[in-house]
């Protein structure tokens, strides 16, 4: 008895630092394919799939790709929302353009993924690469043309 | 303008709803996620829409397909195309083309609703309200009340997939059965059979003797006149004229008292014209059990 618990204390020790590492990626890239809101409910699911799998999980050399990938499968089964990145009040986000949500809404899932987690989060091309299972060429081919088109839809210019 | 780069973390960390261990453990019992509540429940496919939805289409895409067949068939059997063995089955051909379509439409039903009922099972998981959320709610009647909720609709649909089957099942076996009664011929019985011989032969000897085939009141009816006797045997076999069957002769009725009817193609020529006919007997038992020619009537083209 005593041994269980111990065994399971450990599993949870080692889940809860599993979560905190891999978590903030996956939440957010998943955000990013299918809206905030899908992406927090997929990411949940996908997180409790990996608890209910630990011991398989666990010993995954590339668990959060495969988690990504879990969360995919849970998406097809919600209801997406007409507005996929709705607004938010200039409260909460100071000096955010507002036609972000809507440009954001126009790249493809692969862009929008990367040029968040990359441009936006600071998670190097390896990480999303793992993440969504492509190359780091493509990844970084994603994320530059994705910036490049948010730019040119928020008419944001940069000095060279 | 502030930069993309910033803006894109700034909207990411106020609209993302983060997880942490702590949501994913109180959402599990042991291994195993419970169901967790949604307090704004989401569209979801419901399996009481996928069951009308795949009937629905199915009518419509078997139904469609089934009238355009039917025209085509009307345009390549035009309605002079000349003579053909009767029927002899009742009730079967294209009176069994919309039974298919609601068996085809139950079936396709059935499985929809067995899809359903797995979408609903995997639905467990994600709460009974349809939907998942991280924000854990504990309220323990409120979980009772809705798994309740679920269990019973559930109970419903299981109750309503059973229902199909059977239904499916029992039209199934009836369409079946139809469609291969298409071919099927009621035997003549051989006695019935031997008294049509009989009176063939008579007929062909043209001694008259083919009105004693015929019971006393019975008559062979031609146009508006009912023949009898001489006039009988007379008009049955004209002189110059020939008779030949052309199919086997069909049971129409037998009703088990002794009454039949009983119908058999014929080919009746006088060298230059041939004319494709029917010829119907009612043939019925008198008192002795002998069988006897209560009427016969032919129909041909004048």
């Amino acid at each position: 008895m005593m041994k269980t618990t111990d065994t399971d204390t450990k599993a949870t020790q080692a889940f809860t630092r599993f979560v905190k590492e891999v978590e903030p990626r996956l939440s957010y890239a998943l955000a990013a394919a299918y809206g905030p809101e899908v992406g927090s409910d997929v990411t949940a699911d996908a997180l409790a799939w990996a608890w209910e799998h630990w011991e398989k999980v666990q010993n995954m050399t590339n668990p959060s790709g495969y988690l990504y990938r879990v969360g995919q499968s849970k998406a097809r089964w919600y209801h997406r929302p007409r507005v996929l990145f709705p607004q938010v009040s200039p409260a909460e986000v100071s000096g955010m353009a507002p036609e972000l949500p809507e440009a954001l809404g126009g790249l493809s899932k692969h862009q929008r993924v990367a040029v968040v987690l990359i441009h936006g989060l600071g998670y190097s091309e390896r990480e999303v690469a793992d993440l969504l299972g492509l190359s780091r060429w493509s990844v970084r081919t994603h994320a530059e043309r994705g910036l490049g088109r948010l730019r040119s839809a928020l008419g944001v210019t940069v000095d060279a | 303008m502030r930069d993309v780069t910033g803006q894109l973390a700034d909207y990411f960390d106020a609209t993302v709803e983060r997880i942490t261990p702590e949501d994913v453990f109180a959402g599990s019992d042991g291994r195993y996620p419970t169901p967790r509540l949604d307090p704004t429940p989401r569209h979801r496919l419901q399996p009481a829409w996928v069951v009308a939805v795949a009937f629905m289409t199915t009518i419509v895409v078997f139904g469609g397909s089934l009238g355009v067949m039917m025209m085509f068939r009307a345009r390549l059997i035009p309605a002079s195309s000349g003579f053909s063995p009767i029927a002899a089955s009742p009730g079967t051909g294209s009176d069994t083309g919309w039974l298919w379509l609601v068996v085809v439409g139950l079936v396709i039903a059935l499985l929809a609703a067995m899809a359903g009922l797995i979408v609903k099972g995997r639905g467990t998981g994600r709460g009974a309200n349809g939907g998942s959320t991280m924000t854990m709610t504990t309220d323990k009647p409120q979980v009772d009340a809705n798994v309740q909720k679920l269990h019973t609709t559930n109970r419903v649909l299981i109750i309503a997939v059973v229902v199909l089957a059977l239904l499916a099942i029992g039209l199934g076996g009836w369409a079946i059965y139809q469609a291969t009664a298409e071919d099927q011929v009621a035997a003549v019985p051989e006695d019935v059979a031997a008294l049509i011989d009989e009176w063939q032969a008579a007929n062909s000897s043209n001694d008259g003797s083919v009105a004693d085939l015929y019971a006393i009141g019975g008559y062979h009816q031609a146009g508006t006149n009912k023949l009898t006797g001489e006039d009988l045997a007379t008009e049955l076999n004209l002189p110059g004229w020939t008779h030949e069957w052309t199919t086997e002769p069909y049971l129409i009725v037998d009703e088990g008292d002794g009454r039949y009817v009983v119908v058999r193609g014929l080919e009746l020529g006088n060298g230059t014209i041939v004319s494709n006919s029917a010829f119907v007997f009612e043939i019925t038992t008198n008192g002795d059990g002998q069988l006897e020619i209560l009427q016969t009537n032919w129909i041909w083209q004048n």
